[in-house]
């Protein structure tokens, strides 16, 4: 017998509304129903219509206005324009990124405790039970979890406030770049690696698995941009 | 232009800042006037006024003590055990920029160079010859400024946008040491030949010895502090 695939609530409302704004009397720009209306209409609390608003707006379904609510942003949202209005922006993150993880991960190796590792350790299991449960809209938050770790394990107070200064800018690629097959698929196996290098306390290993890592980001990148 | 002072107007600040602390009538823990004030008195903006004073402050004349005003703690300056104090003291957090500017500033140089127009490299130029002249003049206080206006330059050629909000930040924990480690004439002695290097990769348009030209430059940079460790 084939088991069950239990589908998360919130990617049900998701769907239901993506149907909802596709309906050939939505326009564009129209305010859709107040959060009350919504989960009278699909029967589920406040909290899981905030999560899938979350969601389409990241997917460019809708546009939220603090205060006003939520508007039907595009009927056929384009994930790609997205990532190529923002090419610039995510070049210059990158840029440094490859200046700054090398480092932050060969002090993490150099430093870092039993304890440390396990904390990674953790997170990584986090992400599988992610991947496996196909909870998707998590894992950006784990991913900069991953790397914050890395940044606090360098025990350089300068370099964990750049990784926040970053992870300004890279939230909102984090939230759009996973919601590619191919993009989740390379995500995990990267860590996996990254992970290894620390448990075998090898800093020239953990160095180029993190480069590694970043090249595969800047083509997932590239093709994030076309598809 | 990134240049944010005029290096010759803080410069002129700063003599007339010091020959006033050395005035006959001011005594150590005198206040001295408020900075509105003495910006009309010594006739320098308010901006060039604090630089100045930032500066007088790193070579231990006087100490701005917030919500109470600026005091006069020595008319004679730096105390060189003090000055020793101050490296051992902050060697933690030293330690730290340098390692994150070893990180960052091969590669800003490198994309500097690829990006950077020819008017940004005569810029470069000029701002260079300013750190020549303060170190002719053994001008530590100006040589600071330079060292400071010449990274941020580059890093404003790397145009990107991310790594020059970094490079503020580490600007402004940097100004302290920038400031005391030129009180050391070696250190004077070793900026200049390496940055002459840096600006000639810019104008052959070499971004690779660029980048390698940098990271001998803070090589040195890193080994200068642990002598000034050792000297003082």
């Amino acid at each position: 017998m084939k088991p069950l695939n239990r589908v998360p609530l919130v990617d049900q409302v998701v769907e239901s509304l993506i149907d909802y704004i596709k309906e050939e009397n939505i326009q564009e720009g129209q305010k859709l129903p107040p959060e009350v209306a919504l989960c009278d209409r699909l029967a589920v609390g406040r909290g899981t219509i905030r999560e899938a608003m979350r969601i389409l707006s990241t997917r460019g379904y809708v546009m939220q206005i603090p205060g006003r609510g939520a508007f039907v942003a595009s009927k056929e949202p384009s994930l790609s324009k997205w990532f190529q209005a923002h090419e610039f922006d995510l070049r210059n993150i990158l840029e440094v990124r490859y200046a700054i993880e090398p480092l932050a991960i060969a002090l993490a190796i150099e430093n870092c405790d039993d304890e440390d590792i396990q904390k990674l350790r953790v997170n990584l299991e986090e992400a599988r039970i992610i991947m496996e449960q196909k909870e998707y809209e998590k894992l950006a938050a784990n991913d900069a979890k991953f790397h914050a770790l890395i940044a606090e394990m360098s025990g350089n107070s300068l370099l964990m406030s750049i990784n926040n200064d970053i992870e300004d800018y890279l939230s909102e690629f984090r939230m759009r770049t996973f919601l590619f097959e191919n993009n989740r698929r390379n995500f995990f196996p990267a860590h996996q690696a990254i992970v290894e290098a620390f448990e075998s306390r090898d800093t020239a290993l953990g160095e180029k698995n993190m480069l590694k890592h970043l090249d595969t980001v800047h083509q997932d990148m590239e093709k994030s941009k076309s598809d | 232009m990134a240049k944010k002072f005029d290096t010759s107007a803080v410069e002129r600040a700063y003599n007339l800042l010091l020959a006033r602390i050395q005035q006959d009538d001011i005594q150590v823990n005198n206040k001295l006037a408020s900075e509105p004030d003495l910006s009309r008195e010594l006739k320098v903006g308010r901006g060039t006024l604090r630089e100045a004073s930032r500066i007088l402050q790193a070579s231990g004349y006087i100490e701005v003590r917030p919500g109470k005003g600026t005091f006069v703690v020595s008319k004679e300056g730096i105390n060189r055990n003090k000055l020793a104090d101050w490296f051992i003291e902050n060697e933690p957090k030293i330690k730290e920029f340098l390692q994150v500017r070893m990180a960052l500033e091969p590669m800003t140089v490198r994309l500097a160079i690829e990006r950077c127009s020819d008017k940004d490299i005569r810029n470069l130029r000029a701002i260079h010859q300013c750190a020549v002249q303060a170190a002719a003049e053994k001008n530590s206080a100006a040589l600071a400024i330079c060292d400071e206006n010449f990274h941020t330059f580059i890093t404003k050629c790397s145009q990107n946008k991310l790594l020059v909000e970094i490079v503020k930040n580490i600007n402004d924990l940097m100004k302290d040491f920038r400031g005391k480690t030129f009180l050391l004439p070696g250190n004077i002695d070793n900026l200049i030949p390496a940055h002459e290097k840096i600006l000639e990769a810019f104008e052959l348009r070499n971004p690779e010895a660029g980048a390698q030209y940098m990271c001998q430059h803070l090589t040195k940079v890193v080994q200068d502090y642990e002598n000034s460790k050792e000297v003082l």
